[in-house]
Order: C-alpha cells, then sequence, then structure tokens
C-alpha cells in the first residue's frame, strides 16, 4: 500500500497496465475489441461529416452552383443516417458485452477467495486490502474499472489524432500567394513556431488536470476516512435488533452524533481539505485549464484564418481546418491527461495484484487418499503446535492425539482453550508450525485437499446456508441426489417439515428470490446442515456446538437420535453444554492450547479435574431432581 | 402483473412543488449558498453557451467579408474572450456532479444534514415500526436518496441548473428559429418532440421490466462477495461448495447477459426511430436554408449559424423534458424523505406525565395481546401479570413461545393490540417513551456494536464519561486485565470498520462487555434476554452470578433456555402459546409435574448420575 503521491516509473504502469487489460479482457470476451472498433468508427464518422460540412461551406462562400450544393447535403443526410444505424448497432452491441462489467470485477476478487488458504481469507491485513480496493473502486473510481475508461479514451482519442493529421495536412501544404502580406506564414519557422505555441498551450491543460488528479489521490485515503466515518456513524440499521439498542441506550445523543459531527469534521465540508484545495490551488488550476484551451482556440484561429486571408485556401478550408486542428488538440489533451490519469491508476492497480498475487501456498498436496470401504482410517496429531497468524500466543501446544475408528469423541473446555483450533488445523483451514498430522502415517499436507477433506463432515457453529433451493443447499452442488438428500433430512430431523413441503427438495430457502420459499427457524437452518453433512457420506462427522441455538426439546431430539445419524462414523463432538459428554466413549479436555485431560465421563469424573470441574457447574443446576424423578 | 404495476405507482403523497419548497426550505436552513451558487452557475452556463454559438460563424462572416486582419482578431479576441471568463467560473464553482469545485463543498453538507435528519427519524422513531414494511420503503428510500453526491439530495443541483439553462436558451433559440423561418420551427419542433415520445417510450424498456430486471440483478449480486464472508469460505473449503457457487454465477450472468441482449435488441427501434426523425428533420432544414441562400443571398457564415441553431434548439428541447422527467423523479424521492419525516409517530415522544421516583417499580400486564404486523398469531394472547416491585422473574419456554415479545411489551419498545402495561399502576403509554427507556438496564442477544472505545461503549457516550465508574463496571464484568491488555486501554477502538487500528473482541469479551454497559447504566429495572448464549460452563456460572448480583432489590426479568439457571429468581413463568402456562418457583414447578418439569427433566437427565448410555439411544 505504497503512498499514492509517488510516482510509478512509465514502464511499470505500462506492464501493470496490460496485466490488467488481458485479465479483464480475459473475463470479458470481445470487450475491449469492441470498444476498439466503435471507437474506429466514431472516428471515421465525424471526419466524414467534417469534411462534407467544410465542402457545403466552401461552395456557398464561393461558386453556389445549385448542384453541387444539392450533392453535398443529400451526402450528408444520407451517410449521417446510415452511420447513425451502423454506429447505434455497434453501440448496443457493445453494451451487451460490458453487461457484466461490474460484475466480473467482483468475481475476479471472489476466485481469488475461494481458491487462497483459509488462513489468509481470516487474515485482518488480506481483509483491509481488500477493503482498500473496494473503497477505491466504489468512491473514487480507481482501480480496474478505470482500465476500461482508460481504454475507450485512448484508443478513440488516437484515431482522432491520425485522422486529424490527414484532414489538416492541407493547412500546412496549401501556401498564401507570394505577393500577399501574410506570405511570411509559409516560412517554416513561422509553421514551427505555430505548432511550438500551440504545443505548449495544449500541454497546459492536461499537466494541471494531471497535477490536481494527483493531488485528489494523495487526499484519498483522508477521504477514505471521512466516509467511512460517516457511513458507519450516520447511515442507520433498520433490524429489529440493532433498533433495540439505540433505544435502550440512546445512542444517538450518547455518541453517533458526537462521531458524525464533532470528531468526524469530514474532509468534504465546507473548510475541510478538499474545500480548501478547491477554492485555492485546485480552483486556481481549473482556471488556469480553461485558460490554457482558451489561448490554444485563439492561436489556432488566427493562423487558419491569416492564411485565409491571404489566400491560401477558402472558407470551406477554413471549416474542415478549425475543426480538425481543434481535434487533434482534444484528441493531444486528452490522450495526456488519460496518461497521467493511467499512470495514476496504476498504483491502485498494484494493490489490486498484491491481493490477486498472494500466493495459494496450502492446498498443494497431490496425493490421492485411500477409499477405504471400511472406513478405516486413522487420524494422528504428532506433537502438534500452533500460532494464528500476527499472534503471539499459541493456540494449541504440543498437542499429541489419535482418533480409532468409529469412536465417538466429545472435546471440551473454556472458551479460547484450542477446541475449535483444533477442529481447524483438522480440517486444514489452517496448517500447523510445528509437528505433524497424520492420516495412515502420512502427513495430510501430502494430499490433494478434495480428496482429504472428502473424509470429513463438519458442520461450524456458523455454518452458511444459501438464499437457494433446500435440496441443492444439502447437496452443495446443483446436481442433487434426491432419495439421498430426503433420507440425509429425515436422519437429521428435519422430515416432519419436508412433508410440508409442497415443492419438497426444490422449496427455496428464503423469501429473496422466491416468493414462495420458506422461512426456516434456527433450529430449522440447523438440521438442514447437519444434512448438508450427512450427505457427504464422510467417514469422520464433526460437529461444533450444534445445538447452540436450540431449545431443550430440540436439542434432547438432536441427542437422541446422535447414535442413529453417527452410524458407524467416527464422530467429534463440540459442545458447551456437557450433557453432550455423556454419550461419547471418550472426552478430550483443552485448556491453554493444550489437552490436559482424556478419558471417560466416569474416569474424568472421578479424577477430579478440569473436567469434574466444568462439569459440575453445570450440574449443580439440576442436582436434587432425583427425588422428582 | 399489471395489478402489480399499480400497486408500484402508488400516487405521491406530497406534489411536486411541496417537495421543491421544502428542499429548498432546507437549503436556506442549513446552506443558503446553495441557492446563490445555483443562480450563478445558471447565468455563467449561459453566458458560455451564448459566446460559443456566435463565435464560429462570426469570425467565419469576418473571413467571408473580407475585413481587415484587425477586425478579425478583434472578434475573435471578444468571442473566445467572453468563453473563457464565462467557462473560468463555471469551472471554478464547479460543474456537473461530485468533486469538482468549490461549490460541492456546500451541497455535501447540506445533503449530509439532511441525511441527519433521516437517521434522527430512523433511531427515535417508534419501535413498532421496524415490523412496518411501508416505514421501512420509505426509509430506505429516504436513506438511498442521500446515499451519495449523485443522489437526489444533491443531484438535484444539477438537474436544476441544467434546467434553468435549457430554458433560457430554447426561448432564445425559438426566437431565433422563427425569425429565420416559421417553416424551420414548426419542422423542428414536431419532430423533436416525435422523437423525444418514442424514445421515451422505448428507453424505459427497463422500467416496463423492472421485476424482471431487479429480480436478475439480485440473484446475481447476492452471489457475488460470498466467499470473502468467513462462514462462506469456511464451508466452501469443507464442503468443496466452489463448483456449485461458479455454476450458480454463471447461470446468473447469462440470464443477466441474455436481458441485456433483449434489452439492447428493443433499443435499436429507438435507434432507427431518431435515424429517420434526424434525417427527416436536417433534410427539412438544410433545403430551406440552402434555397434561403440561394434565393435571397443568405451567406455562408449565417447557414451555418442557422443549421447549428437548429441542433441547439433540438438539443435544448429535449433537455428540457428530459430534466423535468428527472426533477419529477428526484421530486418523488423527497415525497418519500417528507413522508418517512412526517410518519405519524403513535409512541408518546414529547411531554407526558413524570415517571414516578423510587427504587423499585411494580409492573402489571393487563390482558395484553400482540400479532406482528401482517400476522394473524397472536405471539401474546392475553396476558395478566404482575411483577412485584423487587421481584425477580424468569421466563422460560420452547422457541416461539413469546419470551422476547414479552419482554419487548414491558420495556414499551411495542405496544399490545389489546389490554394496558401499567408501571406503578400507570399505563407507560402517558410516559414520554424516551424517558420510559432510561429505567432499564437491557441486555439482549443482540448488541448494537460501534467502532468507539471501549470507554465509550461502557458508558454509551462520547462526551459525558465518568471513567472511575467505567473502570468500576469493567472490573464487575470481570474484564479488567481484557482490557488492560489491548493496545490503548479502555481507549482502544473496537471493531475495525472505522479505525484500522481497532480490535476486535471474542464473543465471550464482547458479552461481558454488554454486562458492564449495563451495570454502568444502572436502570432501576433490569431485563436479560438469554446473555449468555454460547459461553463456557465457568463462564456461564460466572455470569449467572455477576447478573444475579446486579439484580440485588431490582425489579428484573431474565430469559433463559437453560431452565435451571433460572433458579436464582423468585418466580418462573413458563410460557406457551403466548399465554403463562405454568408459573411458580422452581421447586413448586417441579413438584406440579406438568410441562416445564418435562423440559427440566430432558436437560437435567444427562446431568444425573445413574445416567447410562443406553438411555440416550
Amino acid at each position: 500500500m505504497a503512498n499514492k503521491s509517488d510516482k510509478m516509473p512509465w514502464k511499470e504502469a505500462f506492464k501493470i497496465n496490460v496485466r490488467a487489460i488481458k485479465l479483464l479482457n480475459s473475463k470479458n470476451r470481445l470487450m475491449f475489441p469492441y470498444v476498439t472498433i466503435k471507437a474506429l468508427l466514431n472516428t471515421v464518422f465525424s471526419y466524414a461529416s467534417l469534411f462534407v460540412t467544410a465542402r457545403l461551406i466552401g461552395e456557398l462562400a464561393g461558386e453556389r452552383r445549385p448542384e453541387t450544393l444539392l450533392f453535398w447535403a443529400a451526402f450528408q443526410i444520407i451517410s449521417t443516417a446510415v452511420f447513425a444505424i451502423i454506429n447505434g448497432v455497434m453501440y448496443h452491441a457493445y453494451e451487451v458485452k460490458a453487461t457484466n462489467f461490474w460484475n466480473n470485477l467482483e468475481r475476479i476478487e471472489d476466485e481469488k477467495f475461494m481458491s487462497m488458504d483459509y488462513s489468509d481469507v481470516e487474515d485482518q491485513r488480506v481483509r483491509d486490502l481488500r477493503d482498500q480496493i473496494d473503497q477505491n473502486r466504489n468512491w473514487s473510481g480507481w482501480g480496474f474499472s478505470r482500465i476500461q475508461w482508460n481504454f475507450e479514451g485512448l484508443v478513440s482519442n488516437l484515431f482522432s489524432v491520425i485522422g486529424a493529421f490527414a484532414m489538416a495536412a492541407g493547412l500546412i501544404i496549401n501556401k498564401v500567394p507570394d505577393e500577399s502580406p501574410y506570405a511570411f506564414l509559409n516560412s517554416p519557422f513561422a509553421v514551427l513556431g505555430f505548432l511550438a505555441l500551440m504545443i505548449f498551450c495544449a500541454s497546459i491543460s492536461p499537466f494541471l488536470n494531471g497535477k490536481s488528479m494527483e493531488m485528489s489521490a494523495a487526499l484519498a485515503d483522508k477521504a477514505r476516512f471521512g466516509n467511512r466515518l460517516f457511513g458507519h456513524f450516520n447511515f442507520m440499521r433498520r433490524d429489529p435488533e440493532s433498533m433495540v439498542d439505540y433505544r435502550m441506550y440512546n445512542q444517538s445523543e450518547g455518541f453517533l452524533k458526537h462521531y458524525c459531527w464533532v470528531k468526524g469534521e469530514t474532509p468534504w465540508f465546507p473548510g475541510g481539505i478538499f474545500d480548501k484545495h478547491n477554492k485555492g490551488v485546485g480552483g486556481l488550476m481549473k482556471i488556469a485549464a480553461v485558460f490554457g484551451e482558451k489561448a490554444l482556440m485563439s492561436i489556432i484561429y488566427l493562423f487558419v484564418c491569416l492564411k485565409a486571408l491571404g489566400g491560401a485556401f477558402g472558407l470551406g478550408e477554413v471549416t474542415q481546418y478549425v475543426g480538425a486542428v481543434t481535434n487533434f488538440i482534444t484528441g493531444f489533451t486528452w490522450t495526456m491527461t488519460l496518461l497521467n490519469n493511467l499512470r495514476v491508476n496504476s498504483k491502485f492497480l498494484k494493490d489490486i495484484f498484491e491481493f490477486l498475487d498472494i500466493p495459494n501456498k496450502m492446498y498443494q498436496g497431490t496425493l490421492t487418499t485411500e477409499k477405504r470401504r471400511d472406513r478405516k482410517y486413522n487420524v494422528e496429531f504428532k506433537d502438534v503446535s500452533f500460532k494464528y497468524p500476527n499472534s503471539e500466543r499459541w493456540a494449541l501446544r504440543h498437542v499429541f492425539a489419535s482418533f480409532e475408528v468409529g469412536t465417538k469423541l466429545a472435546v471440551v473446555g473454556e472458551n479460547g482453550s484450542g477446541k475449535s483450533t483444533f477442529i481447524k488445523l483438522l480440517c486444514r483451514l489452517y496448517d500447523p508450525q510445528e509437528g505433524e498430522i497424520l492420516l495412515n502415517g502420512v502427513n495430510i499436507k501430502k494430499y490433494r485437499y478434495d480428496e482429504y477433506i472428502a473424509i470429513f463432515s463438519v458442520v461450524f457453529q456458523d455454518y452458511w446456508l444459501m438464499s437457494h433451493k433446500l435440496g441443492q443447499n444439502v447437496a452443495g452442488s446443483c446436481d442433487v441426489n434426491e432419495k439421498r438428500a430426503v433420507k440425509c433430512l429425515e436422519d437429521a430431523g428435519f422430515g416432519e417439515r419436508l412433508k410440508e413441503l409442497p415443492d419438497g427438495l426444490e422449496t427455496w430457502l428464503g423469501k429473496d428470490f422466491d416468493e414462495d420459499g420458506i422461512v426456516v427457524s434456527g433450529g430449522e437452518k440447523q438440521k438442514i446442515a447437519i444434512a448438508r453433512a450427512l450427505y457427504k457420506d464422510s467417514p469422520f462427522i464433526v460437529l461444533d456446538e450444534p445445538t447452540a441455538s436450540l431449545d431443550p426439546l430440540a436439542e434432547a431430539e438432536i441427542y437422541k437420535n446422535f447414535d442413529e445419524i453417527v452410524g458407524d462414523r467416527t464422530a467429534i463432538y463440540i459442545s458447551h453444554r456437557l450433557s453432550s459428554c455423556r454419550f461419547c466413549r471418550e472426552i478430550l479436555v483443552f485448556e491453554d492450547g493444550g489437552i490436559i485431560e482424556r478419558g471417560t465421563h466416569d474416569e474424568l469424573i472421578d479424577a477430579g479435574g478440569r473436567y469434574k470441574q466444568l462439569w459440575d457447574a453445570q450440574a449443580r443446576y439440576y442436582e436434587g431432581e432425583e427425588e422428582i424423578s | 402483473m399489471s395489478k402489480k404495476d399499480k400497486k408500484k405507482d402508488e400516487k405521491p403523497q406530497y406534489g411536486m412543488l411541496k417537495c421543491l419548497g421544502w428542499f429548498f426550505s432546507r437549503a436556506k436552513k442549513y446552506r443558503p449558498e446553495t441557492i446563490v451558487l445555483l443562480f450563478f452557475q445558471i447565468i455563467f452556463n449561459i453566458s458560455s453557451a451564448v459566446f460559443g454559438f456566435y463565435m464560429s460563424p462570426m469570425i467565419l462572416s469576418k473571413l467571408e467579408n473580407h475585413s481587415t486582419a484587425q477586425e478579425l482578431i478583434l472578434t475573435a479576441a471578444f468571442f473566445i474572450g467572453g468563453c473563457f471568463i464565462s467557462d473560468a467560473l463555471v469551472n471554478y464553482i464547479g460543474n456537473g456532479i461530485g468533486a469538482e469545485g468549490f461549490k460541492m463543498a456546500y451541497q455535501v453538507q447540506l445533503r449530509t444534514k439532511i441525511v441527519q435528519e433521516v437517521s434522527d427519524k430512523t433511531v427515535a422513531t417508534s419501535y413498532c415500526h421496524c415490523y412496518d414494511n411501508k416505514f421501512l420503503r420509505a426509509a430506505e428510500r429516504a436513506t438511498n436518496a442521500g446515499y451519495s453526491n449523485a443522489a437526489p439530495t444533491e443531484g438535484i443541483w444539477n438537474t436544476l441548473q441544467n434546467l434553468g439553462v435549457n430554458i433560457v436558451m430554447f426561448i432564445f433559440f425559438t426566437a431565433m428559429l422563427t425569425y429565420i423561418h416559421p417553416v424551420v420551427f414548426a419542422v423542428t419542433v414536431v419532430l423533436s418532440l416525435a422523437d423525444f415520445l418514442i424514445s421515451g417510450y422505448v428507453y424505459k424498456y427497463n422500467y416496463r421490466h423492472r421485476e424482471e430486471l431487479s429480480h436478475i440483478d439480485r440473484q446475481a449480486w447476492y452471489l457475488q462477495g460470498l466467499p470473502s464472508q468467513l462462514s462462506v469460505a469456511k464451508d466452501i473449503r469443507l464442503f468443496g461448495l466452489a463448483s456449485w457457487i461458479n455454476r450458480l454465477t454463471d447461470k446468473a450472468l447469462a440470464a443477466k447477459e441474455a436481458y441485456s441482449k433483449k434489452e439492447h435488441k428493443f433499443y435499436l427501434i429507438g435507434t432507427f426511430s431518431s435515424m429517420i426523425i434526424e434525417f427527416l428533420r436536417s433534410g427539412a432544414v438544410i433545403f430551406i436554408l440552402l434555397k434561403m441562400c440561394l434565393e435571397n443571398g443568405m451567406t455562408a457564415a449565417e447557414f451555418m449559424l442557422y443549421f447549428s441553431a437548429v441542433n441547439s434548439f433540438n438539443g435544448r428541447f429535449s433537455g428540457i423534458l428530459n430534466d423535468f422527467l428527472d426533477l419529477k423523479n428526484k421530486c418523488l424521492d423527497f415525497s418519500c424523505i417528507l413522508e418517512f419525516l412526517n410518519y405519524p409517530e403513535p409512541f408518546n415522544f414529547g411531554g407526558g406525565e413524570k415517571i414516578p421516583e423510587g427504587y423499585t417499580y411494580e409492573i402489571k400486564l393487563e390482558n395484553v395481546s400482540y400479532a406482528y404486523p401482517e400476522s394473524d398469531k397472536k405471539i401474546i394472547d392475553g396476558m395478566i401479570l404482575t411483577v412485584k416491585p423487587g421481584e425477580k422473574i424468569a421466563i422460560v419456554g420452547l422457541n416461539g413461545a413469546g419470551k422476547t415479545t414479552l419482554i419487548k411489551l414491558i420495556t414499551g419498545l411495542l405496544d399490545p393490540d389489546g389490554g394496558r402495561v401499567l408501571l406503578n399502576g400507570v399505563d407507560i403509554k402517558n410516559f414520554n417513551r424516551a424517558e420510559y427507556y432510561k429505567l432499564f438496564s437491557a441486555v439482549f442477544q443482540h448488541f448494537n456494536m460501534f467502532d468507539i472505545t471501549v470507554a465509550e461503549t461502557v458508558a454509551q457516550s462520547a462526551t459525558n464519561i465518568d471513567l472511575p465508574r467505567v473502570r468500576d463496571c469493567i472490573e464487575k464484568a470481570g474484564l479488567t486485565k481484557a482490557v488492560s491488555d489491548l493496545p490503548d486501554g479502555i481507549n482502544t477502538h473496537l471493531g475495525r470498520e472505522v479505525y484500522l487500528d481497532g480490535v476486535v473482541l471474542s464473543g465471550g469479551q464482547t458479552q461481558r462487555l454488554m454486562l458492564a454497559r449495563a451495570l454502568y447504566k444502572n436502570g432501576k429495572i433490569l431485563v436479560l434476554d438469554e446473555p449468555t448464549a454460547a459461553l463456557d460452563p465457568l463462564a456461564e456460572r460466572d455470569m449467572y452470578e455477576k447478573y444475579n448480583s446486579m439484580a440485588d432489590g431490582k425489579t428484573s426479568l431474565f430469559i433463559s433456555h437453560r431452565l435451571a439457571s433460572t433458579q436464582f429468581c423468585d418466580r418462573i413463568l413458563y410460557l406457551k402459546d403466548g399465554k403463562i402456562a405454568e408459573e411458580g418457583t422452581h421447586e413448586s414447578l417441579l413438584k406440579l409435574g406438568g410441562e416445564y418439569a418435562k423440559l427440566f427433566q430432558v436437560q437435567a437427565r444427562y446431568y444425573q448420575e445413574d445416567f447410562t448410555k443406553e438411555e440416550a439411544v
């Protein structure tokens, strides 16, 4: 995230732009060729029109032959009509190609997020980088989105400049007759002087615009902060939950307004940095830029008209040359502005590529796993230690563990003791820094990730279901094995509700995309998530707090079916509700990143250690009910 | 479809004039400079247009008349100079939408002031409105109307400026065309109007298909950005969902492109009709002008001047019509803002009876019923309840039994459809509702967290913080160590949306922080809605004990899933179908052997000594 006011060398800037164009072109097929053709046609048509108008004016100022006038007039009208059709078709064809441009920009990021290491997805620095890219795009249009604009501008201005050369050649070639007082305009010095003056005036405006753009880009960081602040503290959330706190804690008067209006002196307001810039240097630069344009116009008119006065050419040519030279200058000015823009933008592109080039290190294994019908897989943690990125603390330290096939294992411990981390390492969402995890004696890093993860079905607390059809959600795919999906939903306890649904597996979850979609409660969602895990039919099943949002009856139902659900699989069960430990054969107790106790419920209670403490904390609420039962 | 359309095209509640009147009154109040700048902007744009229009033909006419070089230069200097001065002023003030010129600062501030009015209404409005779809729609539109530089509350300046310039220039060109030839004027007006009407119809294609379009669009955008969400990213890897998401995205984008193809094919009708109209118009005009040149001796420069006058007239004419449509649309948005700001408030927010002083309060529900809007199901059904001063009440029941709704009725977030809620015998509707909220220290499951400092979060204030008390509450909530480990202690910002050096607390820490916040508020009545979900057993026990001591002597209400955790309460209410099905102490309810006892046993069974594995299966 380099300082945006440092200039990138031209060579590097071009290179990075070419790379970006290649990438965008691969995502938006034909868009760039279409832009080019569109620009070319536009140039041809506008110069043809200028040429014909010039002939008309010339004839009117000269001999005024009716048939010649008629010819050019008819030519003008008909050619305009033909061009309008061709241009129109081309324009609409291009618009169709560009339909998904913005979606595709997002998709480039999405694809990266799908393929990168999970640890990078969670890494705050990666997320900050992505947020910065998005903010630059959405608030100031920097980044990939500007490529399209720059490319179209550069191509069409290039064509315009080339066309102008052809159209204005006569301005230099046609000489003022020697006897005229303006014959001095024929001298190469006059021509060169004219050109030099023209180029000088023409560079004023792009130079200033470029400067002003650099200044704005330099202010961008402050603008981003101001926008973030304003967006966060002034645009209110409207969901029923947030609305409670606004009222119960009087948040608006308490601090929202303060942050918005006192702390958040936004840079955009009168007196803010942008205002000062616009009233001072920025504004003056704008006036100077306009001055440059008009001075240039004066020079063009002066040179062309004096030559015409001297008798070098007629009124028609004056129209043509003034038009062409003006176009040349506009094209030139824009090319300069756009090149500057391209250079400033390159730094934003660099951020994007920094994000896209984050190496995918983790999922590179090549071994295939054994497909065992008997599901005899053995997993072993050998002296595993792990720290989260950017953290000093060992989340797991010297962990040894191995699971027998078909065992039911409970994992308990306080918040932050390493339970979830343990599961994350098992699923290779992270890789340990020390030690190794073995599957049937082979380090799990060596397996192909898709093959390895096929062995595990995991339901985390924060599982996710798509606003899409129920069946596809269970299958995690567009292709649904209906029988299996129904069976899994039934096993997960969703059978009753499924029977009530007229569209069955085709029912949409949520009403976002289908009015007949169903709104499912937290408990039902959890059941669908469990069904999805069952559908995968893996030898290991891992449940992380699957009953957190269920009421006691629903919880009891899951417990009751647990053995049925799990069948002959190896099951790992994480829960704060220790009641779940009663039906697990073995219990691992985590504390401070290590396994401090391991055994059956009875063994651990007898041992009187940490587990007993945790157990008693909950069990005491249920003491003394034996007399009732 | 047509029925739905009619419903959506509801007449705006406020007319155009009223909306503009309101907007200018806001402008006058907050930033009168904006109005002055608009006036100047119109003047300078007009002068720029007039100078620009005459420049080329006047210079050409000097050439055509073989004037002297001096005359030529003076003419050019006059027109180019005029253009320069006008353009310089226009650019300095700022033309167009967004970050250009110094007018922007005033316009942005005005917009944010209006956004503030909308936000104020949103956070203060009667809570029941967050279930009122009509209100929410108005809120969304009112919010969007201030969302960016291009949004109506700022973009309207550009519309007004264009409209002003176009009207004056339209009059100018009308005079000129009539002066040239009445037929030129008539042909131009008729054809321009025809073009406007046809194009207007054709390019409203998206509007006519807006439901289809928004469906297609939403589906595509819904899928995008998903892979960066942590829970999604996890499931993508664990369940190999990448190919599913990719296929759905492919489908959604293909649908978008297919729609776009249909849309743009239809637009070709517009391209053709405009072409034919342009053909007729420029044909007629050129031939009339040429005839005048040949018969009346019109000069080439005049030909050019008049020919471009026709084109400019056309542009100004359709400009006015488009600007007007634009203005009308923006006024529709203003109407929504007004409708939103004037949305009637059923709750009492001004004056009202004085809330009785006291340390404890009695709460009474008289036959209270409540159903959420657009639902027939009474979530609370004829409830009768008295909470005695200082009594500790636990509320339990299955999901959907009405526990949270009951709390919302008692705290005055919702008003009952039938019956009354009384505080010390007075209907709470009689109190100023904002004052009434001050009575409660409430902890719900959801916390509305902001990127403010730890101390500010505890005090829920940025200006008036009692630091010793903040420290005390943090200590009581068991957070002192965690807070002192933060980079800036209690002055560390929470969250990373605004301050990039902010920290994200764990779920357990957040819950403790919310306890500290409730302690700091020190309300007379304590309300807890399952504040211990997702805590480990030791932390959970610790929190129960803290809440227990916090409730000491106060009237308090406590919702919990874990039935046994309610044992410190004086009375337990078991809710079912919106009614109190059973009530009493834990012991008496167990003796009763009803639903509560059954539910308790379901939970307790696993903790009993004689539990066997076979029992679980």
